[in-house]
């Protein structure tokens, strides 16, 4: 059984990635919230909506989902505070992606905050637990949270996967032709209108070959996910070849998948109680 | 979470959030790509690519797919109208004077190989910049 302090900490990191994440794009997705009604496409919960909310109405329920996000972090009144984050943060990316594009970057912190808001993840290193707020940790039911976070990683994984697979290319995806195509278009995009493309993608061009075995780690990565549950100590193993493979990602093409990027989105697969902080919070509670 | 997978079976697939079918990276690229964009110049005629921010707020992809959503709708005046006063509002685009909205095809191998220019290039809208615009 995952004892209670490995769950409140992948609560703290998943909470304090959000934080920052959130604070930073604060302004932006004000302005966002602005843009012309037309290009509006809501998707996920946001498909209630017909038209556009006002902005000052955007603007306080960012402000909400930031509150939340403290209190969640925190560990105060997680019973309330847990839900009312994942579901403000649920709203506010749904949201964001109603504008013509939808960021898959922000797919797994939504559905990792869902499951930690709505699991005993404050039950330990939080105010509660420091208030005596938090149930005695029988060790019942914070396993399966961490559990359902690894299979939700993995099959996102694996969708990516079979919609390759699944694509015009079929199995063809592994040539690494459309990989380095792929690499391409973004590149030329990021030229045109961005900060433009990546070194790396132009040193990288012919060399075919580094393509096809990209697109072949891709695949075991990708396809391969679920089976690498199976054990511990082979999901761990795929969690740093997922990691590092979005390091590539982001040499390669400038795309910043940042919530994998910060290693945040595979803290469920990390014994962190083992780590200094845990130490420090089964040190707290036994004291 | 698998529930999404029968998108790629459909003819016309809908994304959705947070519920996905991750359709990055699966489309048939061919050797020449389209693509719209916005270009500013200066007294001279000498041209300069203009960061998608001129546009409108948000990330690079979400305002690449908003310009092509309204130029494709027949709306490409709006987007360089709108395009034409935030340069005027703004002194690093001083030396622009006129702002377009081009669609060209580029070459990727070619492009990757050093030769930039586009194989063909459309004006499909373009506007002076009015400095009294300016905010």
């Amino acid at each position: 059984m995952s004892p209670a302090v490995r769950l409140a900490l992948v609560r703290v990191v998943v909470g304090g990635f959000s934080l920052a994440y959130l604070a930073k794009r604060r302004k932006m997705l004000r302005r966002v919230a602005g843009t012309d009604p037309r290009l509006f496409s809501p998707v996920g919960v946001v498909k209630v909506l017909e038209r556009p909310l006002p902005v000052p109405v955007v603007e306080a329920t960012v402000y909400a989902t930031l509150a939340a996000n403290v209190a969640f972090l925190l560990g105060w009144r997680h019973r309330c505070s847990g839900p009312a984050f994942a579901g403000l943060l649920l709203w506010q990316l749904s949201y964001r992606n109603s504008w013509s594009m939808i960021y898959h970057t922000d797919n797994l912190l939504v559905l990792h905050a869902l499951i930690l808001g709505l699991s005993p993840s404050a039950d330990a290193v939080s105010v509660d637990a420091l208030r005596g707020r938090a149930p005695a940790q029988s060790g019942v039911g914070y396993g399966w949270p961490i559990e359902l976070m690894n299979a939700v990683t993995t099959l996102s994984y694996f969708v990516a996967g079979i919609a390759k697979v699944a694509g015009p290319l079929g199995g063809q995806w592994i040539s690494g032709e459309s990989l380095r195509g792929q690499v391409a278009v973004d590149g030329l995009r990021k030229e045109l209108m961005g900060d433009g493309a990546a070194p790396v993608a132009y040193a990288l061009y012919d060399k075919v070959w580094l393509w096809r075995a990209m697109a072949a780690g891709t695949m075991v990565v990708e396809l391969g996910a679920p089976v690498f549950l199976a054990d511990r100590r082979l999901a761990r193993l795929w969690a740093a070849a997922a990691f590092t493979m979005h390091w590539a990602v982001l040499a390669i093409m400038k795309i910043k998948f940042r919530y994998q990027l910060s290693g945040a989105a595979f803290a469920s697969f990390a014994a962190l109680q083992r780590g200094p902080a845990g130490s420090r919070a089964v040190g707290c509670r036994r004291r | 979470m698998l529930q999404p997978l029968v998108q790629n079976w459909r003819e016309q697939p809908s994304d959705s959030f947070p519920f996905s079918y991750y359709p990055m990276f699966t489309a048939q690229r061919t050797k020449g790509k389209r693509e719209t964009y916005l270009v500013g110049l200066d007294a001279h005629g000498a041209r300069r690519l203009l960061p998608y921010g001129c546009a409108g707020p948000g990330g690079h992809n979400q305002v690449r797919r908003q310009i092509n959503r309204s130029v494709g709708a027949g709306r490409a005046d709006a987007v360089c109208a709108a395009v034409a006063a935030h340069v005027a509002g703004r002194t690093r685009f001083d030396d622009i004077v006129t702002v377009q909205v081009l669609t060209g095809t580029y070459d990727l191998a070619a492009y990757f190989s050093g030769a930039r220019e586009p194989t063909s290039e459309r004006v499909r809208a373009s506007r002076p910049v009015l400095r009294e615009e300016r905010r």
